[in-house]
């Protein structure tokens, strides 16, 4: 089960990551 | 202090400043795709390794794609170092049949070499196989350097190219920092270092038999193994993470003076270089020589603190009778918790330079250190890691610096503010703050749910202000990407483990995103010709303005957290 978890838990910071890239982007339109 | 410990630091910074200019135009050279001395051995071997992982050089990205690719890169390490380490009692170079690394600490530990941090909440010698040091640990020391020295490049790109939208190709720049910076420099010192007695074998550990055997044990048991070749690139890319337990104090890993000089020398080799290159890059070394020059003055002033906390000793000691003056017989000091080849003077310069460089490999115990002697260090890794801090990120962080003040000076004197001819406007102050408060809030925060919580508080063995100042140290350091440790605190833990991975998670990658982000805004601007109205950003006036912006808000966000710690410790003693 902890090998589920913890692989999903990074998975998800990174499509976090993502987000914040998108934000970022959307952010640096006029 | 004695004549030897001013030597050896003077001799320390004058070698490390003399090595700024030719390894900084190197790696200029290296990141501008110039011919090099090294072009004629490494020219054919980047050019296999583009054409077996089906790259196109050339081919330029936008600071999103540039940035997605960073991450697709760091999830895939992550992810593979989880599982050699889950697997790792299956796979062959295992001589001491070492069982699989349990989850929680193969996450940790996943994410702390990821992000280039090098936390450890493991004992290396009775955890991780052979493989998994050299095929896990050390290929993450190098990736992860390289990915930062990448995001520093591109973010140089912004500055120096205009009206365009690309700052570079993701893989070309850690391909180019792997092969033409960190492997050449690494061999050298992994040869250097097993010249010195450092060990490099795939032997398993040996047995060997006491001098003179005790009441409680005939033999030992030495542990060995494939040091050399991950120290030296542990120290390279300010990475850190020990192949022993006790890091740079095992004496296999740090045998002689002469490694642990070249050892802290490669802690600040390439952050500092790295000013240089950024000089060298925008067509100004005056202005990278600034930057240095301001780094610096913080590093010295934090050195001077910690070798005058340590050298002055532990008054409890005093109380005692016991004698704390150096002589020729002793260091003097407080030499509780350091190794007695390395006294006070070296002990004080490795945990400022790994400090302040987001190293965190040790050769002392921090946990030791008086509380001022402690609190240096602390509060260098709480600055932001941005003097010297890692390998690219150290730099990419006082960049975000160098716009907060470029744009409070400008507010303050009525200037457009404007930095290597870029306009700094809202969208670059608003990324720069980012990267300066994101870390706060995750040291503060982290810090006050550990102290709030039982599964926090377990692991404090020390309660009272010192074992505050180790849980805020530990989250200082996952939070700043450092990766050293107070020690004392019980870490490994499911808790820690998880919390402190967090926050190794969003200290490096929610910072980075930022500093790519800024790169894609400055890169799309016009580039504007100096005038009688810029700011000149390479003065002493604008060095000694660029550190009371990083003192201050390093002073205003941690100085209510330390006084809960070391100053309250300091003043009870």
């Amino acid at each position: 089960m902890s090998d589920v978890i913890f692989p999903v838990m990074a998975l998800a910071f990174f499509l976090a990551s993502l987000g914040l890239v998108f934000l970022c982007q959307r952010l640096m339109r006029p | 202090m004695t004549t030897s410990a001013w030597l050896q630091l003077g001799l320390y910074l004058l070698v490390l400043l003399l090595l700024v200019k030719p390894l900084g135009a190197y790696m200029a050279r290296v990141y501008q795709g110039e011919r090099t001395f090294l072009s004629p051995v490494v020219r054919p071997v980047e050019r296999l390794v583009y054409r077996v992982s089906g790259l196109r050089p050339d081919e330029e990205m936008d600071w999103k794609t540039y940035a997605i690719a960073m991450l697709l890169f760091s999830l895939a390490g992550l992810l593979l170092l989880y599982a050699l380490q889950r697997v790792q009692s299956a796979l062959p170079l295992n001589p001491q049949s070492l069982g699989a690394v349990r989850p929680d600490t193969a996450f940790n530990t996943a994410v702390s070499f990821v992000s280039n941090t090098n936390w450890q909440s493991y004992s290396g010698e009775t955890t991780m196989s052979y493989l998994t040091q050299m095929l896990g640990l050390t290929v993450q020391n190098f990736v992860s350097a390289a990915t930062g020295m990448a995001i520093l490049v591109a973010l140089v790109r912004g500055f120096v190219r205009h009206s365009g939208s690309t700052i570079g190709n993701f893989w070309t720049d850690i391909t180019r920092s792997i092969l033409y910076i960190l492997l050449p420099l690494s061999l050298v010192l992994a040869l250097a270092l097993v010249s010195q007695g450092v060990v490099q074998t795939l032997h398993g550990a040996q047995e060997v038999s006491l001098v003179q055997s005790t009441q409680y044990a005939s033999g030992q048991t030495l542990a060995l193994g494939p040091a050399a070749s991950q120290v030296a690139i542990k120290q390279l890319g300010t990475n850190g993470g020990g192949f022993f337990n006790v890091n740079s104090a095992h004496p296999f890993e740090n045998p002689t003076p002469l490694s642990n000089f070249l050892e802290m020398l490669a802690i600040l080799l390439i952050p500092a270089a790295l000013c240089y290159t950024f000089g060298k890059m925008v067509g100004d070394t005056r202005k990278g020589w600034a930057i240095l020059a301001a780094m610096t003055v913080i590093f010295v002033a934090m050195l001077a603190v910690t070798v005058w906390a340590e050298q002055s000793g532990n008054p409890a000691m005093s109380a005692l009778g016991v004698d704390q003056t150096p002589s020729s017989l002793q260091a003097g000091g407080n030499m509780e918790g350091k190794e007695v080849r390395f006294g006070i003077a070296d002990s004080a310069l490795w945990a400022t330079a790994t400090t302040s460089a987001s190293n965190g490999s040790v050769n002392s115990v921090h946990d030791s250190f008086t509380p001022l002697g402690g609190l240096a260090p602390m509060w260098l890794m709480q600055l932001g890691e941005v003097a010297y801090g890692g390998v690219g990120s150290g730099l990419y962080g006082m960049l975000a610096f160098v716009i907060i003040a470029v744009f409070v000076a400008g507010l303050m004197i009525g200037r457009t503010p404007e930095y290597l001819g870029k306009k700094i406007e809202s969208y670059e102050m608003k990324m720069a703050s980012l990267m300066v408060l994101l870390p706060v809030m995750i040291v503060l925060f982290g810090t006050a749910a550990s102290v709030l919580t039982p599964a926090g508080r377990a692991g404090v063995y020390n309660p009272g202000p010192h074992g505050f100042s180790e849980v805020l140290y530990a989250f200082s350091s996952a939070g700043n990407n450092n990766g050293s440790a107070f020690a004392g605190l019980g870490a490994n833990t499911p808790f820690y483990n998880v919390a402190l991975g967090f926050a190794m998670l969003v200290g490096r990658y929610w910072l980075a995103i930022p500093a790519l982000a800024i790169a894609g805004s400055l890169v799309r601007k016009k580039s504007l010709p100096a005038s009688s109205g810029t700011l000149p950003t390479h003065t002493p006036l604008f060095i000694l303005w660029l550190i009371a912006v990083v003192l201050i808000v390093g002073a205003l966000s941690f100085l209510p957290a330390l006084s809960l710690g070391p100053l309250v410790e300091h003043l009870m003693r």
